[in-house]
């Protein structure tokens, strides 16, 4: 585990770029490891492709995941990481747009840890990655690895 | 088979609904024209074979076969009974079958009645996409919109006052975009949703959406009386949605007033409860009363209380599910009522 990194899955440039000002904002110093879809997040999880040389061993303290990405989409990242033993443990948080129920429903199926719906208004955006922050880099008692 | 009018035997043959008369052993005996047309055979093709075997697949006419006949549908005295078939191909197509013994020929014949539900599916399923879509395309771009303007706000570049004001104009529009795109999303979910049925006590649903109104507003003076013991069959989830839409709105429209009042009783005759939510706020002109449970068909402008124009409508959505009815009685200046008719128990419509 490593605490001192989070890995952003997502594909649109703005969403990065509000979520990079929002985790400053909110004062997460953590460093801010972003892909770009779903093969690239598996790549840099697995340490393979672009990712080769990364000690899979050093996992990120969080992931954050959008649903609808490129190539693999949000669903079949989250089955991958939940079914490979290095990552089975990692905490998902789902960071996306809907809040269609049936989207809820299957991610939640699919063994993720919390979902949250991206609030539209800029300061509450603010606020709930501060609380993701607050939670799953402070008070969550991360699995110690084996 | 013996139709003893002619005139039965005519209705049956131009039907526009595609019909077959089923011997118990699967044999079909009659088919009209709108069938033919429907499984694109000729009738002669139909008639005198057990005719379900070729054109379904196994599967398919085995449920078809097990619903007629000795021990059938018919024999255990089952009115009718619904089969939804899938076709495989390349534009697979929907079959909605209803099978119904006919009484008289004590379960020797049933009445086959087939539609093509495929393009009502393939509505419904571009209507689930499109909301979908909605939901995650449509909330991006206002996500952006709205943050980056949170930015510029912040970075002191628009200090004069009159950009601070522009600035605050989006993202007040972003704000009232994202709510729209909440209610459309509500009235989507309303319609699609499966309901749950359940005895709902609409009095305690009253009691509670009430308390709410008060809190969110506690300087308001405000009396809300719900008759107790009101009941009624239903999801509890949106008949409990549908009288928040109704007491917000009956809240907003008595702004002008010193108190609000709002009062909700009903009474039960005939297996359904007639409820009534009276206030006395501004009321409307009872010219406009069709438009008001219609999407975006707004009365009021919105310095008036106005809201998205979704609120009424997803109400009515809710009622409509519930196989209910929903209307109101208005003076301008003396206040609304708005009367919803439920079930009480399943089984009962109204």
């Amino acid at each position: 585990m490593n605490q001192n990194e989070i890995l952003l899955i997502e594909d649109n440039p703005d969403d990065i770029e509000l979520t990079r000002i929002a985790f400053t904002e909110a004062g997460i110093e953590q460093r801010l490891v972003v892909v770009r879809d779903g093969a690239e997040a598996l790549d840099y999880l697995f340490a393979r492709g672009a990712y080769a040389g990364r000690n899979a061993r050093e996992q990120p303290a969080i992931v954050l995941l959008d649903l609808n990405l490129p190539k693999l989409d949000g669903r079949e990242v989250l089955q991958a990481i939940r079914s490979d033993a290095r990552t089975r443990a990692l905490p998902v948080v789902v960071l996306t747009t809907s809040d269609e129920p049936f989207d809820i429903e299957a991610t939640y199926a699919l063994g993720v840890n919390s979902y949250i719906r991206k609030p539209v208004d800029f300061e509450q955006f603010v606020a709930a990655v501060k609380q993701i922050g607050l939670y799953w880099l402070v008070l969550n008692q991360p699995r110690v690895a084996s | 088979m013996e139709v003893a009018d002619h005139r039965y035997r005519d209705a049956f043959a131009h039907a526009d609904t595609g019909m077959a008369l089923l011997a118990a052993d699967g044999t079909w005996l009659e088919a009209n024209a709108a069938l033919a047309r429907l499984l694109d055979r000729p009738r002669e093709a139909l008639v005198g074979t057990v005719a379900h075997k070729a054109i379904f697949d196994a599967p398919a006419a085995a449920r078809i076969s097990a619903a007629i006949g000795a021990g059938g549908a018919a024999a255990k005295g089952a009115e009718r009974q619904v089969l939804a078939l899938e076709e495989a191909g390349a534009s697979p197509r929907h079959w909605q079958l209803t099978l119904s013994p006919l009484p008289d020929a004590a379960g020797a014949l049933t009445l086959l009645q087939v539609e093509d539900c495929s393009a009502a599916l393939a509505a419904q399923r571009d209507q689930d996409m499109l909301a979908y879509g909605i939901s995650h395309d449509l909330r991006a771009p206002l996500r952006s919109i709205g943050g980056f303007a949170a930015r510029l706000a912040d970075s002191g570049l628009a200090a004069d006052a009159a950009a601070g004001a522009d600035l605050a104009r989006i993202r007040a529009a972003v704000v009232r975009a994202e709510h729209l795109i909440d209610a459309l999303l509500e009235l989507s979910w309303a319609s699609r949703q499966p309901y749950r049925d359940d005895t709902v006590d609409l009095s305690l649903l009253g009691e509670w959406v009430g308390a709410e109104l008060r809190d969110a507003d506690p300087a308001r003076d405000a009396e809300i009386a719900v008759a107790p013991g009101l009941q009624a069959w239903g999801d509890e989830h949106w008949l409990r949605r549908m009288l928040q839409l109704l007491f917000d709105n009956a809240w907003k429209f008595s702004s002008e007033r010193e108190r609000v009042e709002i009062a909700m009783d009903g009474e039960v005759s005939d297996g359904k409860l007639a409820l009534a939510i009276r206030d006395h706020g501004s009321g409307f002109d009872m010219r406009y009363a069709g438009k008001l449970f219609q999407p975006f068909q707004r009365l009021h402008a919105s310095e008036q209380g106005g809201g998205n124009g979704l609120g009424l409508a997803i109400a009515r959505q809710v009622v409509d599910r519930h196989r209910g009815r929903i209307w109101a009685q208005s003076q301008p200046g003396q206040g609304s009522t708005f009367f919803v008719e439920l079930p009480v128990a399943a089984g009962t419509t109204p």
